[in-house]
């Protein structure tokens, strides 16, 4: 088995020469559209882009950009676009590369980061965290990591699969393979392309959010909707079980446990609304 | 010796064929290449790295051509210089005033190499000029000033950086007018020039903005030139002023409480900071240090240099 130490360097300077990420074709297709129709609005195109991990992705890294004199804290993809304008939005859209070879069940973790988005911007807005739209994002860009697993390390993927499914838990298959976890690989991406620290941060410590330093809340919050979601069964399912989760993000949010029947309510319309899109885009793709 | 991270970055997009693969083996020499063969790729590079410059060549197509204006035209980047490579009979086709007002040069795929290099190096010296020099004094802007003191602070001879301002120019530009401030302005940037160029060849001269300025000169000769451009600035003076503010040796003007009062007329304020290698590990280091010193130089009434002592 190779050094997870030297596997871990290797990783980290593979990502820091990352140009991009693909993402899946009906997407890129849908924005398309949606731009070349005069009649859509900036928040329609800002809508949909928000729906996809990497486009948001680019849309913030171009427009934390320091080359071009932007502020270092956009956060939000409306914000960005806004920014950026619509032509270069076209650009930007046209130079997304997309997956060559995808299957209907890659969707699923677009799936899984959707909900979590949707989550974590309703626990925003019940706790009253500053900027519900940035945690959505925060949420949305979560599970990162794995979109550049599925691209750059596509046989390492394959294995921590496969550990899995004899029975390792997903983050410790992760260490081994990788040497890193999918949430420090995400960070760490996140960083190289300037995006804020807030999401940086989230990002960073979903799964252990000791690791959180200047956003502590934040971080629980993104703990606490990576579980809901999971526990409800939507989208992509690493684990057979729960994820392991630490009751003190429900102290920090001031969450009681009555109150996650409450959440559910709120969460489930959402999720039926984000499941027209996605089995939409599992339609498209075969 | 020059390391290979100053080699500016030029991104091609020129057909895989001669001239063009002689042309990619003399820049070499001087810029880092990066030749793009996919529009997709270049465009998505332009948009995340961009270069310096780009050499395109104007028949591969034209719709990759359009968005490279585009982006060029949106985020309003001066300093990208984008460099048309075409045939002569293409040479018809270029009369549409918004390419000419967005492109920087074209150039013949008949040149010679050594011809497209120095066209090359001549537009990028161009654009630096263009796009950091300030518009009023012609100096070099912040852009070059973080550069310049990059350098010094790794320099082997003892230098030292002079901060330079005007004290009431506030309220002279508020009695006098804008464009008597830019006179000024001008002027006091004149004085600096020539001070500090007849004196050594070894300096840099920084317009920052308004009425700051910001000069690298050796640490034998700061103090000099420090006395020098203040008794050459106290001379000028009168020419800036009315009689009556001249006679009375004060402005009267309004405070910031809106009270009328007499305020000092204006003076220069130089803090100068000896930079030795290793001091500042980093520009941050140094303007704070700087802006200590020129605390102090400004509370001395009249114009002054201060020379800061500490290690």
């Amino acid at each position: 088995m190779a050094d997870p130490s030297e596997k871990r360097k290797e990783v980290k300077k593979k990502i820091r020469k990352l140009e991009g990420l693909p993402t899946l074709p009906p997407i890129i297709q849908k924005l398309n559209a949606l731009i070349e129709d005069e009649r859509s609005s900036l928040t329609q195109i800002a809508d949909l882009i928000e729906k996809d991990q990497v486009i948001t992705t680019k849309v913030l890294r171009l427009a934390n950009s320091a080359f071009y004199g932007f502020p270092r804290k956009v956060s939000t993809v409306q914000q960005a676009i806004m920014l950026l304008g619509i032509n270069v939005l076209k650009i930007l859209i046209m130079t997304s590369s997309i997956f060559e070879i995808i299957s209907k069940e890659d969707v699923g973790l677009w799936e899984h980061s959707l909900g979590v988005a949707a989550c974590s911007k309703i626990l925003a807005e019940m706790k009253e965290v500053s900027d519900p739209q940035e945690i959505a994002t925060a949420g949305l860009l979560h599970d990162l990591a794995k979109v550049v697993q599925m691209m750059a390390f596509k046989e390492d993927y394959e294995e921590v699969k496969r550990k899995v499914e004899a029975g390792v838990a997903p983050l410790q298959a992760e260490l081994e393979v990788f040497g890193i976890d999918h949430a420090e690989m995400g960070a760490f991406l996140m960083q190289q392309w300037n995006l804020p620290e807030r999401l940086i941060e989230m990002v960073y410590s979903h799964h252990d959010f000791s690791r959180s330093k200047k956003f502590r809340k934040e971080s629980a919050l993104l703990h606490l909707a990576d579980l809901l979601v999971q526990a409800r069964g939507y989208g992509e399912r690493t684990y057979v079980g729960l994820p392991p989760f630490d009751p003190k993000a429900l102290t920090i949010l001031k969450v009681d446990p009555l109150e996650i029947k409450e959440i559910y309510l709120k969460l489930e319309p959402k999720l039926y609304e984000l499941k027209f899109f996605t089995e939409e885009l599992k339609r498209e793709i075969t | 010796m020059r390391s290979k991270k100053e080699k500016k970055e030029i991104f091609l997009f020129l057909p895989r064929k001669k001239p063009f693969t002689d042309w990619s083996k003399l820049l070499k020499r001087d810029f880092k290449l990066k030749p793009f063969y996919k529009s997709k790729d270049l465009l998505s590079s332009l948009l995340f790295s961009p270069p310096q410059a780009i050499l395109y060549y104007f028949n591969r197509e034209r719709t990759v051509f359009e968005n490279l204006l585009q982006l060029k035209h949106n985020f309003n980047l001066v300093s990208l210089a984008i460099i048309l490579v075409l045939e002569e009979e293409d040479l018809e086709r270029l009369s549409d005033d918004r390419i000419l007002s967005l492109i920087d040069d074209i150039i013949l795929t008949s040149s010679t190499p050594l011809e497209l290099k120095i066209r090359l190096s001549l537009c990028l010296h161009r654009l630096t000029r263009i796009s950091d020099n300030n518009p009023l004094t012609g100096l070099p802007g912040n852009v070059s000033i973080e550069l310049a003191i990059k350098k010094a602070l790794e320099s082997e001879v003892p230098l030292a950086i002079g901060y330079v301002d005007l004290d009431n120019f506030k309220t002279y530009n508020d009695i006098y007018g804008f464009s008597a401030g830019d006179a000024v302005i001008k002027n006091l940037a004149r004085i600096l020039q020539t001070t500090i160029f007849e004196k050594t060849a070894n300096a840099f001269l920084g317009h920052i903005g308004g009425d700051d300025f910001v000069f690298i000169v050796p640490l034998s000769m700061a103090e000099e030139i420090s006395k020098e451009v203040i008794q050459k600035f106290n001379a000028l003076l009168p020419a800036f002023l009315i009689e009556e503010d001249l006679k009375r040796g004060c402005f009267i003007a309004k405070d910031r409480q809106g009270v009328l009062r007499e305020i000092p007329l204006l003076s220069v304020s130089i803090a100068l900071v000896p930079i030795t290698k290793g001091k500042f590990r980093h520009p941050g280091e140094l303007a704070t240090r700087a802006a200590q010193v020129k605390s102090v130089v400004k509370k001395i009434p009249g114009s002054n240099y201060f020379m800061d002592r500490r290690a």
